[in-house]
């Protein structure tokens, strides 16, 4: 029995997952929904627009399932994930803004927020020594409602109210976060 | 030239209503219940300690976002 436990503990260990993989496709494929967001914020169709922003948040939600059923989460899926995000929900972001759909200063906010907290998932993983992605409970709460701001501002549905309230709960966040990853011990660091 | 819709005005604003609403209301419950079955853990473990502030941070966008609906129809 032990030795069974062992043999599949190694084979998880050994086990190398492809960046070619099926989720990493289905992340991959929401950069498809960025031009035609573009198209439809650009030609003032607001509702085409916030259909694509929708289509965009579920396949967020789809390539997590996918990596489950296809056995295939990785570091570098995890990631090429968070990244994604930031690209697909900065890009709208900015571009409603230019458009006057949301307004400029919460959204420059917003971005320069992001950016902080990219640059300290880097430091984070130099700190690790391997590709690593830092969990963050309240991160990922936060990049939800993120995705919803594109929607707020696509529909028109109290842009002001939540874009201003967005941006103290977000800098909470990343000072906390910023804490646990410059601050805190790294679990598992390379020496 | 009007702008071509999927839905009727008021349709639309109904499913960004519901679409947020019923997302953040669900939300609101949902980590309101983790941070609740959290509250025996120790606090001074670095995961719970993120746990906890996660779905505290949840149940604020929960409370934003039912609220940012009753806002978007006159309620408030």
């Amino acid at each position: 029995m032990a030795s069974v436990v062992t043999a599949k503990a190694s084979e998880a260990v050994a086990r190398v997952v492809s960046r070619w993989n099926p989720a990493n496709a289905v992340t991959a494929s929401r950069f498809l929904l960025l031009p035609p967001f573009a198209w439809s914020v650009h030609q003032g169709y607001h509702q085409y627009a916030t259909l694509f922003i929708i289509i965009c948040a579920l396949l967020d939600k789809v390539d997590g399932f996918v990596a489950k059923i296809f056995n295939c989460r990785s570091a570098f899926g995890e990631m090429f994930d968070a990244i994604t995000d930031g690209i697909c929900y900065g890009f709208c972001l900015i571009f409603v803004a230019a458009y006057g759909w949301a307004p400029v200063v919460p959204v420059v906010l917003v971005i320069l927020l992001g950016l902080v907290n990219s640059g300290l998932r880097g430091i984070y993983a130099k700190r690790a020594g391997r590709t690593v992605n830092y969990k963050s409970y309240a991160m990922e709460r936060i990049v939800a409602y993120t995705g919803y701001l594109v929607g707020f501002a696509t529909g028109g549905m109290e842009v002001t109210f939540f874009y201003w309230l967005f941006v103290p709960l977000m800098a909470v966040i990343v000072l906390h976060d910023a804490k646990r990853m410059l601050v805190d011990a790294v679990p598992g660091a390379l020496r | 030239m009007t702008e071509p819709t999927l839905v009727s005005d008021e349709v639309f604003r109904w499913i960004l209503t519901l679409m947020t609403g019923v997302v953040a209301a669900t939300w609101l419950v949902y980590d309101a219940l983790k941070l609740y079955w959290l509250r025996n853990e120790d606090g001074s473990n670095p995961t719970i300690h993120d746990k906890r502030f996660g779905y505290a941070c949840g149940m604020v966008i929960g409370i934003i976002g039912v609220v940012g609906c009753f806002r978007f129809h006159g309620v408030i």
